[in-house]
């Protein structure tokens, strides 16, 4: 299978996530870059220094250390050089309001974190072909996808 | 409604762990039995002695003392009477360890795994994990 997205940055401390997601990626086919970062002033740094260079799409945690996904997601759709990032919620909080408060800061899919490695590939594999249909066709439907 | 028991073995040597797994065992609407074993090696001997009364499920902790869970789940798959026993990894013991790789989870879900838990932040969660597995596992719906 070949993907549109030629380049994904994931923001997550948590390391088992990190490795969960890469492997996931990888038996769904996905052989593009893969950059993570693991808190949210890295990722604001790295965003920042890349902004002729971004990555396709941003895969990003919320509760992290020094900068959480809310700030970072507040910055980025402020910020001109970097507001046509799409952004993908990837989050073990399932309240309502938590998803909200993303869709109104310009996330348009919130991915509810699994426990399992199969619910994972099959969240990524749903929210993939969502995400490059959202960049062609700049939609701003608002997707969960929760296993 | 079903009054069937799940016989879920959980293959763990924390006992932390252990006692985690089995309060988010009992949150779920199914009616289980668990067993559990704190080693691996002692695995094989009890599912020969169980041969007519085999778990429905089991859930083996990747990183044990003598024998390892990748080990453990060669060994299962390995036997003919056993290695259609659904079998789900848990990563509890392995935060934090840099031989956590994808390559390892390619491995084990490729040795024939039925699915790789990650560690759960959670009772809730490792409880929601749980209940969806042996639903999966057994079709079965919750008792009320």
């Amino acid at each position: 299978m070949t993907y549109k997205l030629q380049h994904i940055i994931l923001a997550d401390d948590d390391n088992d996530d990190c490795v969960f997601f890469k492997a996931a990626l990888e038996s769904i086919g996905f052989g593009n870059k893969l950059t993570t970062v693991n808190d949210g002033e890295q990722l604001m740094d790295y965003l920042i220094a890349n902004t002729e260079t971004l990555p396709d799409i941003l895969f990003l945690d919320i509760n992290m250390p020094r900068k959480n996904g809310f700030e970072c997601l507040k910055e980025i759709k402020n910020n001109n050089a970097l507001k046509q990032l799409p952004v993908i919620m990837f989050s073990t909080t399932t309240a309502k309001v938590t998803m909200e408060k993303t869709f109104d800061q310009g996330s348009h899919i919130y991915i509810c974190k699994p426990g399992s490695f199969k619910q994972l590939v099959q969240l990524i594999k749903h929210a993939i072909p969502i995400a490059e249909d959202q960049i062609t066709t700049k939609s701003e439907l608002n997707y969960i996808l929760n296993a | 409604m079903t009054d069937k028991i799940i016989n879920v073995l959980l293959v763990e040597d924390d006992i932390d762990d252990c006692n985690f797994f089995k309060t988010a065992l009992a949150g779920i609407p199914l009616l289980t039995s668990l067993s559990i074993l704190r080693d691996g090696d002692l695995m094989i001997d009890f599912l020969k002695k169980n041969e007519y009364m085999l778990p429905d499920i089991i859930f083996l902790d990747l990183s044990m003392p003598r024998k390892t869970g990748i080990e453990c789940l060669s060994d299962i798959k390995e036997i003919e009477q056993f290695k259609n026993i659904p079998v789900v990894m848990l990563s509890t013991s392995y935060t934090g360890s840099s031989n956590f790789e994808p390559i390892l989870i390619k491995s084990i879900m490729g040795l024939g795994a039925f699915d790789f838990i990650r560690k759960p932040d959670t009772i809730k969660s490792l409880q929601h994990s749980i209940y969806k597995l042996i639903q999966q596992v057994t079709n079965l719906h919750p008792k009320d």
